[in-house]
C-alpha cells in the first residue's frame, strides 16, 4: 500500500494505492470513488477493507479524495461536482500508470457512485463498474442531507447567534456553497444519455429510485446486475465514528462479481 | 505550504501527511505538532477539522504532522499483543521520531480530540519533548450525571426509548461504555497502561505535566460529558498549582463533541493557532 500525493503540484489528489497481490494480477485497474462530507468520513473504513480485498484478488486500486475533500489539496469550500468529476480522470490516468494496465473499472459509494456513472458515461474506456448505493437524485440527496443536519442537532447544543441560511451553506459539517449545491442539485442519474459501462454492478436497498436507475441502465443496454442489499448503510450509522463497522456482506458481493466478471 | 505522504514508524506501517510552511512562514524554530486521531476517525479528523487545523499552522510556521495510529484510517493492524493504550503512546513518540529524524525538530506540540486528547495526555506524561499539548474533550468519565444531561432529551423521547428496547439507540452504547468504564476504574490501580485515571488521577497527571513546563490547553464542548464532571473541581484545583498560568481551559458549549458546525470549527482553529503561537517560540 502506498498512499501518495498525485495530479498538479498546486492543486494535489492524495491517493492510496494498492498493488495487486504479487503472483496474481489480472488486468484492469480499479478506482474507488468516495462518498461526500460526512458520509466519506464514516465509509473510509469499508472502502479501504474493500480496496485491500479486491488487491488481494489480484486487481490494482487506487482509492483518493477529490479536491477540497479528506487529505487532497483545497479548503472544504473550494470543491463542486465538475471539478470532482475531472479528478476522477486523472485518478483512472494515475491507476493505468500505476499498474500498467489499460482496462478501467470504477467503484463508487453514494456521491462517488453518482460520479462514477457520469464518468463512465463520458468516456469509453470504463470496462465495469459498481454503483454502490448511488445518490439517483442530487435534489433528493441534497434534502436528505438537510433532514439529517436538522435530526443532529435536535437536542443538541448550538451557538444562539448562529445565523441559518436557506438554503444552508453547510450540511452536518462541511461546507455547501452555492457552486456545489447547484452543480449537486444537477446530478439525475435517470437521465443518463449513454451507458456508462459494459458490466454494471448495482447494489441498493433504496427500492424506489434504484430500481428505476436499474431501468433507466438497462434501457441504455447496460443490463446492470442488480442486487438488493439491506442493513449496510454504514455512511449514516450514529455509531460507527467511535466503532469502525464494516458491511462484510456487502464487500464480499463486490470482491465476486469482480472475480466472476473475470472469470 | 506543501504536504507529503508518507509510511513511517518502527514497521513503516503509520500512514500520515506532514505539512511542512513555506520558507520563511512564521518566526522559525517552532515545535513541530502531532495531530493526533480523534476516536476510531482517520486522520483527516472530523469534519476535516485536522486538515484545516494543519494547514491553518503551517501558515504561522509550525510543522504538522497528522497520521493514523496502527488498526485506525489507513495504517496497518498491529502484530503482537501489546495494548493499544500503550502503542498509540510509543507510536505518538514515533510521529515526533520521525519530525526529528526528518526536519531536525526537538519540541513538540500535540493535538487530540476525544481519544486523541487521552492518548495525547499520556505522552505528554512520558515524553520530555512535548512542550505543549491541546487536549480536547479528553477523558470522557461517564457518570450519572452525564446521563442525565447528555441524554435528558432522548430519554424523554419516546422513539429512543423504542430504539434503547431493541438496543440499538446510543443510550445502549453509554450503559455500555459505562459498565466498562467502571471496569477500567477499578483497574486503574493496577494497570500501568490503563488509559482511565479516576477524577483525582487525572488532575494530578495535569499537574504534573504543567510543572514540567508543558503548555496545556484543555477545551471542553458543551456535549462533554467531562466537562459537566470535574469543571469545577479542575478549576478549584487549578487555583493551588504554581504551574497554573501554564494551564488555559476554554469551553464551547455550544459546539457539540465533534465541532460539527463550521462556525465552532473556525473558533476552535484560531483559537488552538493563537495559542501556538504564543507557547511555540523557542525558549
Amino acid at each position: 500500500m502506498k498512499p501518495y500525493f498525485f495530479g498538479s503540484s498546486q492543486q494535489p489528489l492524495f491517493g492510496v494505492y494498492h498493488p495487486a497481490r504479487s503472483g496474481s494480477l489480472r488486468p484492469g485497474g480499479i478506482v474507488i470513488c468516495q462518498p461526500f462530507g460526512s458520509e466519506y468520513l464514516r465509509a473510509h473504513r469499508s472502502l479501504r477493507e474493500l480496496a485491500h480485498r479486491l488487491a488481494e484478488a489480484g486487481f490494482p486500486v487506487l482509492r483518493f479524495d477529490y479536491y477540497g475533500c479528506g487529505d487532497s489539496g483545497g479548503a472544504s469550500e473550494t470543491g463542486h461536482v465538475e471539478r470532482w468529476l475531472e479528478d476522477i480522470v486523472a485518478a483512472i490516468e494515475e491507476v493505468r500508470e500505476a499498474s500498467g494496465t489499460s482496462k478501467v473499472a470504477l467503484v463508487g459509494l453514494r456521491l462517488g457512485a453518482t460520479l462514477a456513472a457520469l464518468v463512465g458515461s463520458q468516456r469509453e474506456d470504463v470496462d465495469r463498474l459498481v454503483l454502490w448505493e448511488p445518490i439517483v437524485s442530487g435534489e433528493q440527496y441534497l434534502g436528505e442531507l438537510a433532514q439529517r443536519h436538522r435530526a443532529f442537532f435536535e437536542g443538541r447544543p448550538k451557538p444562539r447567534d448562529l445565523r441559518e441560511s436557506d438554503p444552508p451553506q453547510e450540511l452536518l459539517g462541511f461546507a455547501v456553497p452555492p457552486r456545489l449545491r447547484e452543480t449537486l442539485a444537477r446530478l439525475d442519474l435517470r437521465r443518463l444519455a449513454r451507458r456508462p459501462a459494459r458490466r454494471i454492478l448495482l447494489l441498493g436497498n433504496q427500492a424506489d429510485p434504484i430500481d428505476r436507475l436499474s431501468e433507466h441502465l438497462t434501457w441504455l443496454g447496460a443490463r446492470p446486475d442488480y442486487e438488493k442489499i439491506s442493513g449496510a448503510r454504514v455512511w449514516v450509522r450514529e455509531a460507527e465514528l467511535n466503532q469502525a463497522v464494516v458491511p462484510q456482506t456487502v464487500l464480499e458481493k463486490i470482491t465476486a462479481w469482480f472475480d466472476e466478471s473475470h472469470a | 505550504m506543501n504536504e507529503k505522504a508518507l509510511l513511517f514508524g518502527e514497521s513503516k506501517s503509520l500512514v500520515g501527511v506532514v505539512t511542512d510552511p513555506e520558507p520563511g512562514a512564521g518566526p522559525g524554530h517552532r515545535p513541530g505538532v502531532i495531530i493526533l486521531n480523534a476516536g476510531a476517525l482517520h486522520r483527516v479528523g472530523p469534519n476535516r477539522l485536522h486538515v484545516r487545523l494543519a494547514r491553518a499552522l503551517a501558515e504561522a510556521g509550525f510543522v504538522v504532522l497528522r497520521f493514523d495510529l496502527s488498526g485506525i484510517g489507513d495504517s496497518r493492524r498491529r502484530d503482537g499483543s501489546e495494548s493499544f493504550a500503550r502503542s498509540a503512546v510509543q507510536e505518538g513518540q514515533q510521529a515526533m521520531d520521525f519530525l526529528s529524524e526528518s526536519r531536525g525538530i526537538e519540541r513538540f506540540m500535540l493535538f487530540g480530540i476525544c481519544s486523541g486528547a487521552d492518548n495525547g495526555l499520556q505522552v505528554a506524561y512520558r515524553d520530555l519533548r512535548v512542550v505543549g499539548a491541546v487536549l480536547i474533550d479528553g477523558y470522557n468519565l461517564p457518570s450519572l450525571g452525564r446521563l442525565l444531561h447528555f441524554y435528558r432529551s432522548r430519554l424523554l423521547s419516546a422513539r429512543s426509548w423504542g430504539r434503547f428496547l431493541i438496543g440499538r439507540s446510543q443510550t445502549w452504547s453509554l450503559f455500555r461504555s459505562m459498565a466498562s468504564a467502571r471496569k477500567a476504574d477499578r483497574g486503574a490501580e493496577s494497570a500501568e497502561e490503563t488509559i482511565l485515571p479516576t477524577r483525582l488521577e487525572l488532575l494530578a497527571l495535569l499537574r504534573s505535566i504543567a510543572d514540567r513546563g508543558v503548555d496545556l490547553l484543555l477545551v471542553y464542548t458543551g456535549a462533554s460529558p467531562a466537562y459537566y464532571n470535574y469543571r469545577k473541581l479542575l478549576h478549584r484545583s487549578l487555583r493551588s498549582w504554581p504551574s497554573r498560568e501554564r494551564v488555559r481551559v476554554e469551553h464551547f458549549e455550544d459546539s457539540d463533541h465533534l465541532f460539527t458546525l463550521l462556525c465552532n470549527q473556525r473558533r476552535l482553529v484560531d483559537l488552538v493557532t493563537a495559542w501556538a503561537a504564543r507557547v511555540g517560540p523557542a525558549p
